[in-house]
């Protein structure tokens, strides 16, 4: 498999896209490849930092109570 | 060693209501809002940055999702006909604001911040070099336009398959694709120029 293969495999086989057989191909490749084994690293990395620090805030404690309020109001009949 | 992501990170209520036509009737409407109000809520904050305003937005899209249910089509999940609506009310409020292609961050500092207070600002219960990264981090996506940060976001905070992100953003997959690597490049850059102990490609 070329480096241009395997650079265009790393996203999907970081996130588990692939099939067996090519994450083998991409694995066997990286053993091989200074430069891809690198790109895989980095790539690896940028994905753990972008899990582990995106913002993610808990929905406010009363907006379930004002969506049901909002949608209960007068309008439609459900019956 | 090479680590593999295997399992899609989803919850098990939702994957239970996603699986029961229950959601559809409008008596069950409260299950839905619990179940998805804190995937719905970030997807948003993540759009427009300010706590406030994502919350009217996001009722604003339960209210939308209310009123139609009975439209849903089961071949996507129904998470992503959720996130779906999102975005959707969310570019239209940006581009009424006209932030769709400016970074969030050189508007928020003009004109917004004294009204809003980002999360993210709340850092008392971590210690401090965590506190710099994530300060970084969250900066360095808030500062790419809104169709990278929308796939970024999508991506890694729910682990979305790359043809839902299609679906939601209603943009093909090769789209999608070159989304993904062109914001990581950005991202990538950023942070590598933010910080020196981070790796650059
Ligand atoms: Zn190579």
């Amino acid at each position: 498999m070329s480096c241009t293969n395997v650079q265009n495999l790393i996203m999907p086989y970081l996130d588990g896209d692939l099939s067996k057989d090519e994450s083998n191909a991409v694995e066997d490749h990286v053993q091989e490849c200074r430069k891809c084994a690198r790109d895989l690293d980095n790539s690896q990395y940028l994905s753990r930092l972008l899990k582990d620090n995106l913002d993610l805030p808990e929905a406010p404690k009363d907006l379930r109570e004002a969506v049901i309020e909002t949608v209960a109001e007068p309008g439609k009949d459900g019956g | 060693m090479l680590l593999r992501k295997g399992k899609k990170r989803r919850p098990r209520e939702a994957e239970a209501v996603e699986k029961r036509p229950m959601f559809r009737d409008p008596r069950n409407f409260g299950l839905v809002v619990q179940t998805y109000q804190n995937q719905l809520f970030r997807y948003v904050y993540n759009m427009v940055h300010d706590h406030h305003l994502a919350e009217d937005l996001t009722q604003e899209v339960f209210a939308k999702v209310y009123r139609s249910l009975t439209s849903y089509n089961p071949k996507y999940p129904f998470s992503a006909w959720l996130l779906r609506i999102a975005h959707n009310h969310g570019i239209d409020y940006l581009r009424q604001k006209k932030l769709q292609t400016v970074s969030y961050d050189s508007v928020t500092n003009e004109e917004t911040l004294h009204e809003a207070s980002p999360e993210f600002h709340d850092t008392s219960a971590r210690t401090a070099e965590d506190t710099t990264q994530r300060a970084i981090i969250q900066e360095a996506i808030y500062s790419l336009p809104v169709d990278y940060r929308s796939v970024i976001v999508l991506r890694y905070l729910g682990g979305t398959k790359l043809e839902e992100i299609a679906y939601i953003l209603g943009i093909p997959m090769g789209t999608v694709k070159s989304r993904i690597n062109r914001a990581r490049q950005i991202l990538q850059r950023l942070l590598a120029e933010s910080k020196p102990g981070t790796r650059a490609p």
